[in-house]
């Protein structure tokens, strides 16, 4: 756990971009972690550092202007082996199923976590990395 | 004068000279008068040979008289002639005449000639002169006659022939001579042998005819006995079998060959013949005398039958006695049907018994009455009773009626009807009941048609008057209410067309103003037999329909548009029912057409709105999602916030505890706002049935929850089943998430915890079971936990809604949700629902 990671979070909240940042800091002794308040600023980072590993991505799905799943599609448009090592997954507090259906059917996506993300949540997820 | 020696002998034998050619001469005369006799007896014989060559020829009698009596005339050169036919007894003479004038008086006539027969010699010819004839009466003109009579006693005539010459006339004929007499006699001989074998030959051809007739006769007796269906037998004097007919062999089996020789009783009778008639007709034929008898015989094979015999005893000419002729006849079958008629009878007095029928007989002259049993009871006398039936008869009869009934009977008895009917009303004579009576009379007349007896029947209309006047009733009742549906279906809005199964048009509601019919109700046209080039698009349409309904066997609908005749467009609906008979037979093809534009227009609209509505409602849930989601994250972030302090190693215990508090708020409002939201799209959304893996939505749900629950719970999964269940999907999610949640959030806290989820089918059902061995539900509680906003304890951590949602949700999937539960042993509940097919 000491080799380090790159995180990118995800959410037009800021409360739970600094919430989930915490947690993880806490959790993780060596991270980077990029924020983006929106779907097309990490579009555009995305685009703009083709080659930078990430290892996490947490996604807000309900972001106004550009949500989670247009990411999504704009990832996937970017080539199978450009996430090949990178665990994205949806965060929301959606209680609509057609999101977390949407979410599951994404390839890309790991998994689907309600919001916010607990402790025991994020322990798990870092017990799951082979 | 000188005497001349010589001269008295010259002289002498001059006159010997003289006298011997006197002599010669007379010889010569004589010679030459025997030549001429001899010549005309010769040109007699010729003659006469030519008459009887003539005669001969003749098949005719009076025309061989006639001839006869020519040759008399003619051969014996007499003035006219006269032959007399005279046969023996009272049978009349026959006088034939050639040149004599027929007299008046016949009878003195022949008189006469028998009279002057009497002078000849018997059988004999004679000439008889004019001083002799002057005697009689008819013939005293004449000078001369021939006479010649003959006599055959076997043939039973005598013939009298005569030829004469008037004095008149004598002069000019010669009379007649010896000779005539002798050829006279030769003719009349020649004449009686030709009569007599004409006479005889007349006999034999008489008695050749006779034979000839009796042989037909005979011929046609043989064949009648022959052909006859009666038994002919016919015996000799002794009574033994000479002959038997084919109808015999029929009827008894015996050949002639088996019973020749035998006498008849020996092989007819039998045990069962009456030994009374057996003696009789012993008697009878040792009498010689006819018999008509009835007895029992045997026929070969031993059955017996009835036999009607007659027996004749046949005598020949001279009265002795010949034959027995036997007619027989197998009267078995008259005497069956007799022995019938009789059992008929009886059998027909049974029925008039069991039916109730009443009959009698009335003798008018004796006054007689006879009645059946049912007559007493329809008139409620006793049988046994000594009463004059024709007294109680008219004391019965209602008053009104009695001149009525009285005519009736009159114009069978003075009015020579042969039949009367008459429906009259009685009191009956035990209990004074008034009844309605129908009788029919009948005249039983003899040939020339005097009444002998009425006979009839009578029976007690009453029960049935009543009853008939019901069937009226409701006979009326059916043809109102025929012209009541009638009248229905032409008012309906629908077009009815009945066809029959080969496709001719039957019945047809009254078309409508309007037009828009596809189909023309006057045409008498199969409407198999139309080509589609025929008739309009939709009338073809609805023939290949008929056409479909008629070979599937079912109803087959179609939607059939048209325009009115005022252009604006109509839209039917035509449902065409093929109706079939209990057997399967096609009767009948019933076309319902009913008017859908309005119904059309209706439906459109409410599509329309409903698709309004759907629209709505979907815009209705994304913002409930909305909603609930910008309730949610300031909610949520403050309970990550609150983890966050508590995780912070400087909190205290409490601090910690208000921490604890403030989380818990939070979760139960997020509860609340799950389960309202929840409650919220279970009340308001359509069912969508979709296949789903319910084992992937336990393990979700578990998933989802393991988070939240602080300590473990394991979930078992019993599944025996395919997990893939077609149902409402998110429905059955929110119901397991909301009991599983429940199992883990009452979950014991010191014990190993599970939750089970079971699944298994039955009856078409799907049954998912929860258990747990968590906190139970006590049984106080019991009946509530299904209630809005009940919470069972103060600590719990919910808001009341969960398993009334999921209670909603199972009503709404037409399923059954029940719990068992125990205090402290943990809880089960179970999900019954029924498992959809339909796939949407």
């Amino acid at each position: 756990m000491n080799n380090l990671r790159h995180i990118l979070l995800v959410d037009d909240d800021d409360i739970f971009n600094m919430l989930h940042g915490e947690v993880l800091k806490r959790l993780i002794t060596n991270i980077t972690i990029d924020i983006f308040k929106s779907g097309s600023e990490v579009v555009t980072y995305l685009e703009q550092h083709p080659d930078t590993p990430i290892d996490f991505i947490f996604l807000d799905i309900r972001m106004p202007v550009m949500g989670g799943f247009e990411v999504l599609e704009a990832m996937t448009a970017m080539g199978e082996d450009r996430f090949k090592d990178t665990r994205i997954y949806v965060l929301s507090s959606t209680l609509d199923e057609r999101d977390l259906q949407r979410a599951k059917a994404t390839p890309l996506v790991a998994d689907f976590i309600g919001k916010p993300m607990s402790f025991d949540t994020m322990r798990t997820i870092l017990a799951q990395e082979v | 004068m000188s005497e001349h020696p010589e001269y008295d002998n010259l002289l002498k034998q001059y006159r010997e000279l003289q006298l011997r050619v006197t002599r010669f001469s007379a010889i010569e005369q004589e010679l030459i008068n025997t030549r001429d006799r001899l010549d005309h007896e010769l040109v007699l014989h010729q003659r006469l040979h030519r008459y009887n060559s003539d005669v001969l020829k003749e098949a005719e009698e009076a025309a061989f008289f006639q001839i006869e009596a020519e040759a008399i005339v003619d051969v014996f050169e007499m003035e006219c002639a006269v032959i007399v036919y005279l046969p023996f007894g009272d049978a009349s003479p026959i006088i034939f005449q050639e040149g004599f004038t027929s007299p008046q008086d016949t009878a003195g006539f022949i008189a006469e000639v028998k009279e002057l027969g009497k002078l000849l010699p018997r059988s004999k010819t004679a000439i008889i002169k004019g001083d002799v004839l002057n005697n009689f009466r008819f013939f005293s003109q004449f000078d001369q006659s021939l006479c010649a009579h003959f006599i055959e006693p076997n043939l039973h005539y005598e013939v009298y022939l005569l030829g004469l010459i008037s004095r008149t006339n004598a002069p000019l004929y010669n009379k007649p001579q010896e000779r005539h007499l002798t050829i006279f006699g030769v003719f009349s001989q020649q004449m009686q042998a030709m009569l007599a074998n004409r006479k005889r030959s007349e006999e034999i051809g008489k008695q050749m005819n006779q034979i000839k007739v009796s042989q037909q006769e005979l011929r046609k007796l043989s064949l009648i006995a022959t052909r006859t269906k009666n038994g002919v037998i016919i015996t000799d004097y002794m009574g033994r079998v000479e002959w038997i007919n084919d109808a015999f062999t029929k009827i008894t089996g015996y050949s002639l060959s088996e019973v020749i020789g035998k006498k008849p009783k020996e092989f007819l009778q039998g045990p069962k013949t009456d030994i009374e008639a057996r003696e009789r007709l012993k008697v009878s034929l040792q009498n010689k005398e006819n018999i008509e008898i009835t007895l029992i015989n045997y026929d070969k094979d031993g059955s017996e039958y009835y036999n009607q015999l007659e027996i004749i005893a046949v005598f020949n000419e001279q009265g002795e006695h010949t034959n027995f002729v036997a007619l027989q006849k197998d009267i078995t079958a008259e005497t069956k049907a007799r022995q019938e008629i009789v059992r008929m009878n009886t059998r027909f007095e049974l029925i008039a018994q069991q039916s109730r029928i009443g009959t009698w007989e009335w003798n008018p002259e004796t006054a007689d009455i006879r009645w059946n049993k049912t007559m007493f009871e329809v008139y409620g006398v006793e049988p046994e009773s000594e009463l004059s039936l024709p007294e109680v008869w008219i004391k019965c009869i209602e008053e009104r009626e009695y001149n009525h009934v009285i005519e009736k009977i009159n114009l069978i008895r003075y009015g020579h009807e042969s039949r009367q009917e008459a429906t009259y009303k009685i009191k009956r004579f035990n209990d004074g009941a008034e009844r309605i009576v129908e009788t029919l009379m009948v005249a039983e007349r003899d040939e020339s048609g005097n009444l002998i007896r009425v006979v009839g029947s009578t029976k007690d209309m009453t029960d049935e008057i009543t009853l008939r006047k019901e069937g009226d009733a409701a006979a009326e009742r059916m043809l109102t209410l025929k012209t009541f549906y009638e009248s229905v279906l032409n008012h309906s809005p629908s077009q009815k067309y009945v066809f029959d199964p080969d496709g001719h048009l039957l019945f047809s509601t009254e078309p409508p103003k309007e037009g828009a019919l596809w189909w023309d109700t006057t045409s008498r046209r199969s409407i198999f037999s139309v080509q589609q080039s025929e008739v309009e698009a939709r009338t073809w349409q609805m023939i290949t329909a008929i056409q479909q309904a008629v070979e599937q066997q079912h109803v087959v609908r179609v939607e059939d548009l048209s325009v009115l005749n005022d252009g604006s467009p109509v839209e039917f609906l035509q449902s065409i029912m093929p109706y079939q008979n209990a057997t399967g037979k096609l009767e009948h093809i019933i076309i319902t057409g009913v008017d859908i534009s309005e119904l059309k227009k209706v439906q459109d609209a409410v599509n329309r709105k409903n698709d309004e509505l759907r629209k709505i409602n979907a815009e209705l849930d994304n913002f409930v999602y909305s909603i609930s989601h910008d309730l949610r994250s300031p909610l949520l972030s403050i309970k990550g916030i609150v983890s966050l302090i508590m995780h912070s190693p400087e909190i205290d215990a409490k601090n910690r505890a208000y921490l604890e508090m403030v989380d818990g708020s939070a979760t139960r409002l997020d509860g609340t706002i799950q389960e309202i939201l929840e409650y919220s799209r279970n009340s308001r959304l359509d069912i969508a049935h979709e296949a789903f893996d319910v084992a992937e939505m336990v393990k979700q749900a578990y998933n989802d929850l393991r988070f939240s629950a602080q300590g473990q719970i394991e979930m078992l999964l019993d599944i025996q089943t395919s997990p893939i269940l077609l149902s409402d999907r998110s429905r059955v999610s929110v119901l397991l998430k909301n009991i599983i949640g429940n199992s883990v959030k009452y979950r014991r806290k010191d014990v190993a915890s599970f939750v089970k989820f079971s699944l298994r089918r039955e009856h078409g059902n799907i049954i998912m079971q929860v258990s747990d061995n968590g906190e139970g539900i006590d049984a106080k509680h019991m009946d509530q936990i299904f209630t809005m906003f009940f919470r069972g304890t103060t600590s719990s951590i919910g808001t009341g809604l969960g398993l009334y949602i999921c209670k909603e949700i199972v009503n709404k999937l037409n399923g059954d949700l029940s719990v068992n539960s125990s205090l402290g042993d943990g809880t089960t509940m179970t999900i019954i629902l029924p498992e959809s097919t339909i796939h949407e």
